[in-house]
């Protein structure tokens, strides 16, 4: 061993040493004077020490939480600490999608953390779904499934805010429903209204709001619809109407219809009104009309 | 990439035939020895005659006809990019093809860098410097061209098992619009 061979060897303890401690340990410089026993040593080291200071210097970047240096290539005693990367990096992927609102993801093969992740996941998606259940039961009525008056005053509130005129509001009544609940009981009543409920929501546009706002009243909200679009749906719910009883003359329905049209956002509450108003010449001139041909729909 | 024959190929995923007829009592599954049997002894094979860069070429076109192929008969096309992405993943792990990850996505430019581990193709070969997945690099451009209606994908390994890494690493983009 000459003296080059001891100096190499004593700074290779040294650089082996700050390894230890987790320190950087720069390249040694070239040893010209080794011999050649030495040689093949000091070119592994020389990679040894590249590849440690590569490891160290991606390492302090993963605990720092820093995921966005790319490793350099062909550093296989990294390798570990990449999949590490690619795992937290497809972490951090599926977190921002989980964020945006996304609860598809799953995490597979990292342990408890999986567990753990997927479990916050069900939990996201239960939560999610009591929410939209008490969204629904809070907007939509239980015996028609038809939306209720709260949700037609969030509608309501939202085309005052909106600009799509003209909008014709319907008001439609089921004639007859206190005596029917008092001469046939509240079972055949809510059948009547279920009923209903059917012929005005088949009977307008799917796009068209259709909600119960009390025992036996309705509205329909109807978009973009003037005068003469709100005449048409009328007739098509009365047409409609009248083939359910054609159908079924032992509980035939009667509504009363009325519709006005609004051309801007002041006049809604006073189209409601007119709608109401034109609603009850509607009844009266039914009633009217019941009594000359004796029709039980009163 | 698009391969020069593009979707005209004979081949039908029902060419595939009726295996759990066929195979009532050996079943559908076999182990990843016999894959790897065939894929790399076909490599070879084609290697011997036309060189590497030809059979990797040959692979990755196979592999992109598979890949069209299994978005068209297996996957929901209709889903959402991130849907769709985590059906692959649930499809990759339960079909055994390997653990589909995302490092990074990016939907408007349909740019991606995905991970593969315990890969069918790779995962446990021996280091050879040379990554060697081509036959998934198809497969991956495949899947997106069939997933995007017909845009052209490529698809480039840039770590794989065989050069030393745990995770195969594949580095995907769009290359360009198809002509309407």
């Amino acid at each position: 061993m000459n003296e080059a061979d001891l100096r190499y060897l004593k700074a290779a303890a040294e650089r082996i040493d700050k390894l230890l401690v987790a320190r950087a340990a720069a390249p040694l410089p070239p040893n010209e004077g080794l011999s050649p026993e030495l040689r093949p040593f000091s070119e592994r080291f020389a990679r040894l020490l590249e590849a440690m200071d590569a490891l160290r210097q991606f390492s302090i970047a993963l605990a720092n939480g820093n995921l966005t240096q790319d490793p350099p290539s062909g550093v296989h005693l990294i390798g570990p600490l990449k999949h590490l990367q690619s795992s937290l990096r497809h972490l951090t992927w599926q977190t921002q999608q989980v964020a945006a609102g996304n609860l598809d993801q799953q995490v597979d093969f990292l342990g408890e953390f999986s567990v753990a992740f997927n479990q916050m996941i069900a939990a996201l998606r239960e939560k999610n779904a009591a929410e939209e259940k008490a969204r629904y039961l809070s907007i939509h009525d239980s015996l028609t499934g038809l939306y209720n008056r709260t949700y037609f005053n969030e509608q309501i509130d939202q085309l005052c805010e909106a600009h799509h005129y003209p909008i014709s509001l319907m008001i439609a009544d089921l004639d007859g429903l206190k005596t029917i609940n008092d001469t046939k009981g509240h079972l055949v009543g809510d059948l009547l209204i279920k009923k209903a409920a059917q012929i005005l929501q088949y009977g307008v546009r799917p796009a068209d709001i259709v909600a119960r706002i009390g025992g036996d009243e309705f509205v329909i909200i109807l978009y973009g619809a003037d005068q003469d679009a709100a005449k048409v749906a009328m007739t098509q719910i009365r047409t409609m109407m009248e083939a359910h009883n054609q159908r079924d003359r032992d509980f035939p329905i009667s509504l009363s219809l009325g519709t006005s049209t609004a051309f801007s956002q002041d006049a809604l509450e006073k189209t409601l009104r007119q709608a109401d108003e034109a609603m009850y010449q509607d009844k009266i001139q039914r009633k009217g009309q019941a009594r000359h041909t004796g029709s039980r729909l009163r | 990439m698009i391969p020069s024959f593009g979707e005209n190929y004979r081949f039908q995923w029902e060419d595939l035939g009726d295996i759990e007829l066929g195979r009532p009592n050996l079943g559908l599954q076999l182990p990843v020895v016999v894959y790897r049997l065939a894929q790399y002894t076909l490599r070879e094979a084609i290697a011997q005659r036309y060189g590497d860069d030809v059979a990797a070429d040959i692979l990755r076109e196979a592999g992109w006809i598979a890949g069209r192929e299994f978005c068209l008969n297996i996957l929901d096309r209709d889903q959402p990019l991130t849907a769709f992405i985590a059906q692959l993943q649930t499809q990759f792990r339960d079909l055994g093809i390997g653990v589909l990850r995302v490092e990074r996505a990016d939907p408007e430019r349909l740019n991606f860098l995905l991970t593969v581990s315990e890969d069918l193709d790779c995962s446990g070969l021996p280091i050879a410097g040379t990554t060697v997945c081509d036959y998934d690099e198809g497969f991956i451009a495949g899947l997106l061209y069939a997933y995007t209606g017909g845009q052209s994908f490529s698809a480039k390994e840039i770590d794989c098992w065989a050069t030393g890494d745990r995770t195969c690493r594949f580095d995907v983009k769009l290359e360009q619009p198809v002509a309407a």
